[in-house]
């Protein structure tokens, strides 16, 4: 079970609203390489990974995402206050604002709704692993683009971490692929998948 | 095991209801109680069996967050065991 810290996990405080700046960052909270995604991709990964240490590196990993949901909505909350009809309609945020009002909603920037579509449980150890590890590789490239897009060093500095976290898990997801690989048949990891196929459990 | 999940029910169902009445001193009081026998369990719980979270108790030759099963998994490790039969049958512990 979950337990909620009342604090952020890097510190946010942005003076200038800017809603043209929030309408592309909520990609990373609701988008396809958001963090809404990541930390349901790696917790729903949970059940059928049969290794100790992965389920940790999955379980914490995919704790420390639902932080940056906190975070990116932070970020956007920040950036839609104190809005006029015109700053609204001159950002372009009139579309989003029309539904959501400057409310949170997880969402791409193209205004695409979060899907599950965009995460994958297999279970299959190796299947699930190398999607994490591209996970992370596509979400640190879409904070690259939002940073090639934004100036303000109130929204970049936490975009800067988070973009550093992206390429700290894949590190991690790297070292639980070599756990996986450790445990496996050195000749065919792919013989048999751990996670289904008999003997299922590592000897305790 | 049991006894920290029936303390820590006892604590949200608190919480819940402290939020929307901060200053009713019964649940104050009630939700005081709760906590500090969850508090002294837990540290027992952790210092003799595993973490219940990330780095809890001693940790000094091994990282125990990873030696011990998932909730999921049909078994604590102070032995309070489920078996996927007693599950399927509804059985209690």
């Amino acid at each position: 079970m979950w337990i909620y810290e009342k604090k952020l996990q890097y510190p946010i405080k942005i003076e200038n609203p800017n809603p043209l700046y929030a309408g592309i960052i909520i990609s990373q909270l609701g988008g396809p390489d958001g963090e809404l995604g990541a930390a349901t991709r790696y917790l729903s990964q949970r059940y059928s990974m049969p290794y100790q240490e992965v389920v940790g590196i999955l379980t914490d990993v995919g704790t420390e995402e639902l932080a940056h949901v906190e975070m990116i909505s932070t970020i956007l909350h920040q950036l839609t206050r104190n809005l006029t009809p015109e700053q609204i309609i001159e950002a372009g945020f009139d579309k989003y604002f029309v539904d959501h009002t400057v409310g949170v909603y997880p969402q791409a920037a193209a205004g695409v709704p979060f899907d599950t579509k965009y995460i994958g449980v297999k279970g299959d150890v190796f299947a699930d692993l190398t999607e994490d590890l591209a996970a992370e590789q596509k979400a640190r490239v879409t904070y690259d683009n939002l940073l090639r897009l934004i100036d303000d060093p109130d929204v970049r500095e936490p975009l800067k971490f988070l973009r550093q976290r992206e390429i700290v898990h894949f590190q991690r997801f790297g070292d639980a692929l070599r756990v996986a690989q450790d445990r496996g048949d050195a000749k065919n990891y792919y013989a048999c998948n751990p996670a289904f196929d008999k003997p299922a459990r590592e000897p305790r | 095991m049991l006894r920290l999940q029936e303390l820590s029910f006892a604590m949200k169902e608190t919480e819940l209801f402290l939020d929307g009445h901060p200053e009713n001193r019964r649940a104050l009081a009630y939700y005081a109680e709760q906590k500090a026998e969850y508090d002294a369990q837990k540290a027992e719980y952790e210092a003799t069996y595993a973490p219940i979270t990330p780095g809890a108790g001693e940790n000094d030759t091994e990282w125990r967050w990873v030696r011990s099963p998932w909730p999921w998994e049909y078994g604590f490790p102070d032995g309070g065991a489920v078996t996927p039969a007693a599950v399927d049958s509804g059985e209690e512990r």
